[in-house]
């Protein structure tokens, strides 16, 4: 299968948008070409042979278990999985304080961030 | 060379003192041409070093073997009350309220911290020429870059202004950058390095990675870094033993018998003839020194520079939203409504590389698309991590090179206009290794006949990185290892 995206002004208008980002005429022109080049390079994936196959998103998926091995000798997958090893639980804790938060604001006003008005006034 | 330099401060042979003053010279006198400071810490280094001599003459003992050892820090990594810039415009004035895990840890261990260093904006490079900062010189050989993106961090220490670095390695942003400066770059298993006060590039392929001088000092500054984190739930492995114990009972070739080691003629064919020659000379140390070398495919590795460039994008493209001007960080000056807040900052402070590839995670991640691009990575990934997997069952480790080439030239002096797509392929043998979350450790070979240094790469299963480090470490007693580095230590040795 080949995916052929045309990436065109418009799409790159559109993921600009969503990104929050926005550029002039020859940025754009440059960045068409760019994501054009790489998506048909990306499109060269659609050979891999991934039919059965599962998304790996974080090696930590992997990695739990193996470790949980590697320390305690145990063949965890023969244990419920309720037992199995498991990222850390969070814990409540102290945290910054407003000033220091707010050290790096670029606008504040009486312990708050301040930005533009985002409701008129009537 | 940092436990020989902790005997002679323990023994009072030397001073920390002594130490920062030849590192602060040494940066004074490169900074210029090799530019590898964004922020440099003199008054700050010096205090540290006295506190760390009086302690000594009080105390009577050294803590720590890092207890006076100057090193630096990627400009990534958060340090409280020290701007971080992660080599962005957008974070040029940030001061962080507070220290992140890698920060807290070596500085409580005593070392100095010199100066922090420059990088590709976000770590996004491998040319460390993405920065508004400005490039990093490979030291000895200014119209070649130092490499990316922990650039500054292998100029520090290849020019002698500190004896460790850390950087951070998410496609091969340490084990580069070491390979082009004849440096020890060393990447662990995802898991083993909290990533607590790291500014996050690729969430799932970001890990904090030591560079130094030599396979010894990289144990002892493990030892630190691996230290256990609970604000980072994927710190899933402590290591059973000591990295510097692991690291002392080096025992040379016997250590290296009856080990097996995986490679492929296929991966070699695309690189420089100096770096196949280089990669031959070694296999064949490795055999006389009684290792076993195997054939084993990688047939993923052809699609793992196109999974890479859509999950890393996909990822920064989260991460990097928070740069919208509100909290901290750049704000335009004047803006009619949020929106425009929001899209003015962003746009006016974040670098060509960093938008790119926040416009191909986005995409990638957007409706309609996502399924056929992000997912379709996300698999592919997982065969990577399946060949992975497969070889470890035949090899204890894994030989590929660092890299096709040695140092590239800087852009200015290179006829080749800048092509993104070409750029993204010198990570070829870098980035699986992320993608699996595997260990990987790039070691020094010596120079080529252009008098650039090149390295190779050794790469180890899930969690074998005291392993791997014990086998590098002995390899580097076995076999001819340029330590350049080393010579700008040796009044103090």
């Amino acid at each position: 299968m080949n995916m052929k995206v045309n990436v065109d002004k418009n799409l790159l208008k559109h993921v600009a948008q969503l990104a929050r980002l926005e550029f002039s005429e020859s940025e754009s022109d440059e960045y068409v070409k760019n994501l054009s080049n790489l998506l048909k390079y990306a499109d060269g994936l659609q050979k891999a042979p991934t039919e059965g196959i599962s998304p790996l998103y974080n090696p930590v998926e992997e990695g739990l278990m193996i470790g949980a091995k590697i320390q305690k000798g145990t063949q965890w997958e023969n244990v419920k999985v309720s037992e199995q090893p498991h990222l850390h639980i969070d814990t409540e804790k102290k945290s910054l304080s407003v000033g220091e938060v707010l050290s790096n604001a670029p606008d504040q006003l009486e312990n708050q961030i301040k930005i533009n008005a985002v409701i008129e006034e009537l | 060379m940092i436990l020989e330099l902790h005997e002679k401060i323990k023994s009072k042979k030397i001073s920390a003192l002594d130490l920062i003053k030849h590192a602060l010279k040494s940066i004074r006198s490169h900074q210029k041409e090799n530019n590898a400071y964004i922020s440099i810490l003199d008054h700050h280094a010096e205090l540290k070093a006295k506190q760390c001599d009086e302690w000594l003459s009080v105390k009577g003992n050294l803590p720590n073997y890092l207890h006076g050892i100057p090193f630096s820090l990627k400009d990534l990594f958060i340090t409280k009350g020290i701007r971080t810039t992660a080599g962005s415009a957008h974070l040029a004035n940030y001061i962080p309220p507070y220290d992140g895990h890698v920060s807290e840890k070596l500085q409580s261990s005593q070392a100095v911290l010199v100066g922090k260093t420059g990088c590709d904006e976000f770590g996004m490079g491998s040319t460390n020429e993405n920065t508004p900062f400005g490039a990093v010189s490979l030291p000895g050989h200014p119209q070649h870059v130092a490499g990316g993106s922990s650039g500054g961090s292998a100029a520090s220490v290849a020019e002698g202004s500190s004896i460790f670095s850390i950087g951070t390695d998410t496609g091969g942003s340490v084990r580069l950058p070491a390979s082009f400066c004849g440096l020890v770059g060393f990447k662990p298993s995802y898991g083993v390095v909290s990533r607590y006060g790291q500014i996050a590039y690729a969430s799932s392929l970001d890990q904090s990675s030591p560079l130094a001088i030599d396979v010894s000092d990289i144990a002892v500054v493990m030892e630190e870094l691996s230290k256990s984190d609970p604000r980072d739930a994927t710190q899933v492995y402590q290591s059973k033993h000591s990295w510097v114990d692991v690291i002392k009972q080096q025992t040379g070739k016997k250590g290296l018998q009856g080990k097996t080691i995986g490679f492929h003629p296929a991966l070699w064919n695309s690189c420089d003839p100096e770096v196949q020659e280089v990669g031959a000379s070694w296999m064949k140390h490795f055999q006389s020194m009684g290792i076993e070398l195997v054939e084993i495919p990688m047939p993923s590795f052809e699609h793992a520079v196109a999974t890479y460039y859509l999950v890393a994008p996909a990822e920064a493209s989260a991460n990097l939203a928070r740069y919208d001007g509100v909290v901290y960080g750049y704000r335009t000056p004047k803006t009619p409504n949020l929106e425009s807040l929001f899209v003015k900052s962003r746009s006016e402070s974040l670098g060509e590389e960093v938008k790119r590839r926040i416009l191909i995670g986005t995409f990638a991640l957007s409706s309609g698309y996502s399924e056929d691009y992000f997912a379709k990575a996300s698999k592919v990934r997982r065969l990577i991590w399946n060949d992975f997997k497969n070889a470890f069952q035949k090899c204890d480790f894994y030989f590929t090179p660092v890299c096709a080439s040695t140092a590239f030239l800087k852009r200015q002096f290179n006829k080749i206009p800048m092509d993104p797509l070409k750029d993204y392929m010198n990570d070829i043998f870098t980035i699986p290794v992320n993608l699996a979350g595997v260990p990987a450790i790039a070691l020094p070979t010596g120079v080529s006949s252009q008098g650039l240094p090149l390295g190779m790469q050794l790469i180890g299963p899930t969690f074998s990185d005291q392993e791997l480090l014990a086998f590098a470490r002995n390899l580097e007693l076995e076999l001819p290892i340029d330590h350049g580095a080393k010579n700008h230590w040796k009044d103090f040795l």
